[in-house]
């Protein structure tokens, strides 16, 4: 080996370590402000389409919850996660709690379609956190798999026709959460501090 | 209006969260500065085997770092980043491009179209 060929190794070993720790992250982070982009987008249709108010409360604390993603997604990772579900029980109420207290008086309809748009955002953070970089995909699917093939039959059929094309996230994370009080509780807090900060 | 000062249990909550960013951001900074100094450390041992001292782990190290497999990697590497960051301008494109385009004939019902896709790619009948 020339000393030509340990340098041009050393120049792309470098290269896939910025590729992957610094570009790849970033490009991560980029793709999960957009994907809460459009839920917040189909959010303001769906209030500009009157079926809600602008301002009632359950449309005001989703929408700052959102704008709490989108402004400090770059501060929220699978570390985090794992940090705030150690820490001490918080005195505080969760984002479950208010948001059942302020969607309790919207008619059937709408508040089903409003917990959608709650749903498809847990879904997006739940991506971002537990799928969206190689190692995470290689290492959660298959998990997730194994467990589903465990799981008891009447579970596993209503979850597979409960699924629609394209909403894989939305039933990977709805798998966990229902086998999971720690993943449910850390999501829960992580919205309830992207809802305090989204309200600056 | 003067924002409201925080309370002691939320000061005490961004505290919390402040000392989780600070253990992210350290752990973070291990990660990438400690993969650069390995990769700087494997190379110092390969050219420590062109001098004549080499051992069945240097053999190793050579094997799994040979140039062409790494270039191959980045390459790829750098290809897939490029990709995905295409793929998410185009969509971002799609999903913004609608809204632009009702504001415009709100002032201009005659706007004329570029006739572009909705991801902002060449219309498959200009080709």
């Amino acid at each position: 080996m020339a000393l030509t060929d340990i340098l041009f190794s050393l120049i792309a070993l470098v290269g896939i370590i910025y590729l992957s720790l610094w570009r790849f992250k970033q490009y991560r982070v980029d793709r999960f402000r957009q994907n809460i982009f459009d839920v917040r987008d189909d959010l303001f249709l769906y209030a500009a389409n009157a079926h809600i108010a602008f301002d009632h409360p359950a449309y005001v604390a989703l929408r700052n919850m959102l704008n709490g993603y989108i402004r400090f997604s770059h501060r929220i990772s699978l570390l985090h996660l794992v940090l705030h579900s150690m820490r001490a029980p918080d005195t505080s109420e969760t984002f479950d709690e208010t948001w059942r207290v302020v969607t309790r008086d919207l008619c059937d309809g709408v508040q089903k379609e409003m917990n959608t748009f709650y749903a498809r955002s847990n879904a997006q953070l739940f991506y971002f956190i537990f799928l969206s970089s190689l190692v995470k995909k290689l290492v959660v699917p298959p998990t997730l798999f194994v467990l589903f093939l465990f799981s008891n039959k009447s579970e596993k059929v209503a979850e597979v026709d409960d699924v629609k094309p394209g909403e894989l996230t939305v039933a990977a994370y709805k798998f966990t959460e229902q086998r999971s009080e720690q993943v449910k509780h850390s999501i829960d807090h992580l919205n309830a501090d992207a809802f305090a900060f989204g309200s600056v | 209006v003067s924002k409201p000062h925080p309370t002691k249990s939320e000061l005490e909550h961004i505290r919390k969260i402040r000392v989780i960013d600070g253990v992210v951001s350290v752990a973070n900074n291990l990660v990438r500065f400690g993969c650069l100094a390995l990769a700087f450390y494997f190379s110092y041992r390969m050219v420590d085997s062109l001098a004549g001292k080499e051992t069945f782990a240097d053999v190793g190290i050579r094997m799994l770092f040979d140039s062409r497999v790494l270039a191959i990697i980045f390459g790829s590497g750098g290809l897939v980043y490029g990709l995905a960051e295409r793929k998410l301008r185009q969509r971002t494109v799609k999903k913004l491009h609608p809204r632009i385009k009702v504001y415009e004939q709100l002032l201009d019902p005659a706007r004329t179209s570029s006739s572009l896709t909705e991801t902002g790619e060449t219309n498959p009948e200009d080709e």
